[in-house]
């Protein structure tokens, strides 16, 4: 991220004279425009999108591995909190679920595909702790001969 | 499939197990030239085939697709929508997202080639969105 804008720089008027030279650039690399002493960013719309997803997730998955952490240490949550649904594991699941989104975030480097999987990973750790807290599923799955 | 190989795996249903309902226009055929592997898909029991069956007339076309890929494909991960449970209370069970609002929860058996239904229905709720 911090590489980000080491780009040329173009100034405003040369942008107006040259505006399809300056997108095919910008199309390679984020360009910054000058204009007095403002500047611009001139980048791929995608490119902004993943940046602001990136960001976003970035301080969900602090938010969430904090919150798994905090149990590990048997601090209490309570179940207003948004990441609650974490104390039903027990700390190898605790674990295990840390070590799973921590790989996934390790090779997400600002990948939608990769972000994607983590977004997924995170949806089924979610999804199973609705599970294990459902007394309906329990009794489901106890209830081997009634019909 | 044959009438036979039908015959046969109904033959493996063991009571009070009884063969899933079929939803309309999912009757799953085998192909000569994709060759596929077809799991027999039964509920754990009467009252889960009905809760299947209610599903299926709430949400027809999303209850075909699920019954497709239970049979075709039931330990094939699909993210976000079909995917073993994590945690040790029900390892080895799968969740199939069949809408936003209901699923079902299902023990597929490599060896015999089975699917066991346990739960189809609606979701949990209320639940905190991650």
């Amino acid at each position: 991220m911090n590489s980000i804008y080491s780009d040329e720089l173009v100034t405003a008027t040369e942008l107006n004279r040259q505006p399809g030279r300056i997108l095919d650039k910008a199309l390679e690399h984020p360009i910054t425009i000058t204009r007095n002493d403002q500047s611009f960013a001139l980048l791929r719309r995608e490119d902004v999108a993943l940046f602001v997803k990136t960001a976003q997730h970035s301080r969900e998955i602090v938010e969430l591995l904090n919150t798994a952490f905090r149990l590990l240490l048997k601090q209490t949550i309570g179940n207003e909190h948004p990441y609650g649904w974490l104390a039903v594991f027990d700390t190898d699941e605790l674990n295990e679920f840390i070590n799973e989104v921590m790989s996934a975030y390790r090779v997400s480097d600002r990948q939608e595909q990769a972000w994607n999987e983590l977004e997924a990973i995170i949806h089924e750790w979610y999804e199973s702790a609705l599970a294990i807290s459902n007394p309906e599923l329990e009794a489901a799955f106890s209830q081997t001969q009634k019909s | 499939m044959s009438e036979n190989a039908i015959a046969e795996m109904i033959e493996n249903i063991e009571p009070p197990e009884v063969k899933l309902t079929v939803p309309e226009l999912a009757e799953i055929t085998e192909t000569s030239d994709i060759p596929k592997t077809i799991w027999l898909v039964v509920a754990k029991n009467r009252r889960v085939n009905r809760d299947w069956e209610a599903l299926i007339q709430r949400n027809p076309e999303n209850a075909r697709r699920c019954y497709k890929d239970l049979c075709i494909a039931p330990i094939t991960r699909q993210p976000r929508r079909v995917f073993p449970l994590k945690g040790k209370k029900y390892q080895g069970v799968w969740e199939y997202e069949v809408t936003g609002g209901d699923r079902v929860f299902y023990i597929p058996d490599e060896t015999q080639l089975k699917v066991v239904v346990f739960y189809a229905g609606k979701h949990i709720q209320p639940a905190p969105t991650p």
